[in-house]
């Protein structure tokens, strides 16, 4: 067998990191879901940027807010954790905004 | 006027109330990467179904060395297409044009000839902008609820006013961020005397991380929804460990103050699909009374504490109320040493204080969401451990102010 069979894919690329806030959201509430599969991804709800974090629909609260960050930290480049870590704890906060930082942040720091 | 004209013209009136606000570009960003994409943002929600929102022939680009190949909606946003396009692209100032796109507007379907966009900022003025925006804090949905209703409420044979402020603004450290939290009424019974200020560490301990890294390192699709879907079963979503320095003070009278350290851990479940839960099991609070003369030197407290928030939806808007939401906190301090209580006596021993949150909604619209809150609150709370027992009702309006 050659030896190229053995070899595995490379991880799923950070593009603009809309996939990964989704993850880390689906991380630590149910009423988000999120299909990879789909191209491109989707995500319920379908305008779920336009939500803040203790939206009806999102469910989080100022006390899960410090885990959504450290799990979407874990989820982006390193040299991102310090931007991430300054987010503030607020379940007010606009995910749509968070995203758009997020985006704004790797296109600065990560990618060409 | 005779009746014709007056119907022509309240038709007009009727027409122009009615007529759907123009679409426009709100911001074009250029997505660099191994594929790169310009996203487009508009004002209004896009006609999912509608094809031509999706035809590349239906978008011309500027530079013209670039042509747009596919065009997709962004997962999670109505508002936002995303155009793939073949061709290099030497600058990050584009502009695109729609020949027609079709939109919605309060509830209807509207169509859009000739929408143009251009990205205008820059890269680092664009992060520096959005930095600011995510470390503010803004309104929390319980502040938006109080802004709202003014929390003036009729409770037990009066009408009186209370309020409660957490600001939480963040420092330049990371999980650094400074607090005041106040707690006062006018009404007899409700007034916690409560405020405390000062500056707290927290970090966070995710459970999950295994799965986490799971997900970061899959190599498929099917292998992330699999992650995604072994993250969601779990009950745990991790523990905090908060530290702060503060200094409580009765409210309003400053009678008594007090430099305290407290050291906590809060365990945080996930958010399930009716029901969120945290749980304080130890904490402990050491201090002093800032006092020369007071009775109160040291200050030792064992503290636990649970909340939980329970919701049920009707999706099917067949009964009158759409949403129900419970609230539940409760707090234990044992007191250690003796401690300077409401009235000037001094005392040690357990103090606990709960609060519980009832709020129905009969009306959830774009606009906001209304009804009806009824809270109750029972105990005491440092400095002085005022006795609290107290009921309130009122109506709730949050404003949409959060959505974009």
């Amino acid at each position: 067998m050659p030896l190229h069979r053995h070899r595995r894919a490379p991880p799923v690329a950070v593009t603009d990191g809309a996939l990964q806030v989704c993850f880390a959201l689906a991380s630590v509430t149910n009423l988000v879901t999120v299909d990879a599969a789909a191209e491109p991804f989707a995500v319920a709800p379908d305008d779920v940027f336009a939500r803040t974090f203790d939206d009806l629909r999102v469910g989080l609260s100022h006390q899960q807010m410090p885990i959504f960050k450290a799990n979407l930290a874990g989820l982006l480049p390193r040299p991102l954790a310090p931007d991430v870590a300054r987010i503030a704890d607020d379940a007010g906060l606009a995910i749509g905004d968070v995203a758009d930082f997020i985006a704004a942040a790797l296109r600065k720091t990560v990618l060409p | 006027m005779t009746l014709r004209p007056m119907l022509f013209a309240l038709g007009a009136a009727a027409a122009a109330f009615c007529a759907a606000e123009p679409l426009s570009v709100r911001q074009v960003i250029l997505e660099p990467g191994a594929q790169p994409v310009i996203q487009v943002r508009f004002s209004h929600p896009l006609e999912r179904g509608a094809a031509a929102n999706l035809d590349p022939a239906n978008v011309t680009m500027a530079p013209g060395t670039v042509r747009v190949q596919r065009i997709t909606h962004s997962p999670g946003r109505t508002n936002e297409l995303q155009l793939y396009f073949t061709g290099a692209l030497s600058t990050q100032f584009v502009s695109v044009r729609f020949a027609q796109l079709l939109y919605r507007d309060a509830g209807a379907m509207h169509t859009a000839e000739g929408v143009d966009g251009l990205s205008t900022e820059s890269a680092a003025d664009e992060l520096e902008r959005l930095r600011a925006r995510v470390q503010q804090i803004p309104k929390s949905s319980q502040q938006r609820h109080l802004s709202a209703s003014g929390f003036v409420t009729a409770a037990r044979g009066s009408s009186q006013g209370g309020a409660e402020l957490s600001l939480n603004p963040a420092l330049s450290t990371p999980g650094m961020t400074t607090f005041l939290q106040f707690n006062k009424s006018t009404q007899p019974g409700a007034d916690a005397k409560h405020f405390e200020t000062g500056f707290r560490f927290r970090q966070a301990l995710p459970w999950n991380r295994a799965l986490l890294n799971s997900l970061a390192q899959a190599r498929s699709p099917q292998e992330i929804n699999r992650a995604v879907e072994a993250v969601q079963s779990r009950l745990m979503a991790g523990a905090v460990v908060d530290a702060a320095a503060k200094i409580e003070v009765a409210a309003a009278s400053l009678a008594v103050s007090k430099f305290v350290g407290d050291v906590g851990v809060q365990l945080v479940t996930r958010t399930q699909r009716h029901w969120r839960c945290y749980a304080v099991p130890f904490a402990i609070e050491v201090g002093r009374s800032l006092h020369a003369d007071s009775a109160v030197d040291w200050i030792a407290r064992y503290k636990a504490g649970l909340g939980a928030t329970l919701f049920v939806e009707d999706g099917s808007a067949r009964y009158p109320v759409r949403r129900a939401e419970v609230d539940f906190q409760g707090v234990a301090r044992h007191l250690i040493f003796n401690e300077t209580m409401f009235g000037g006596s001094t005392a040690h021993g357990l103090r606990g204080y709960g609060w519980l949150d009832v709020r129905l909604y009969v009306g959830i619209t774009p606009a906001g969401r209304y009804g009806f809150r009824f809270s109750l609150q029972q105990g005491s709370l440092p400095p002085v451990y005022a006795p609290v027992r107290s009921s309130q009702f009122g109506i709730l309006f949050g404003s949409a102010d959060d959505q974009e």
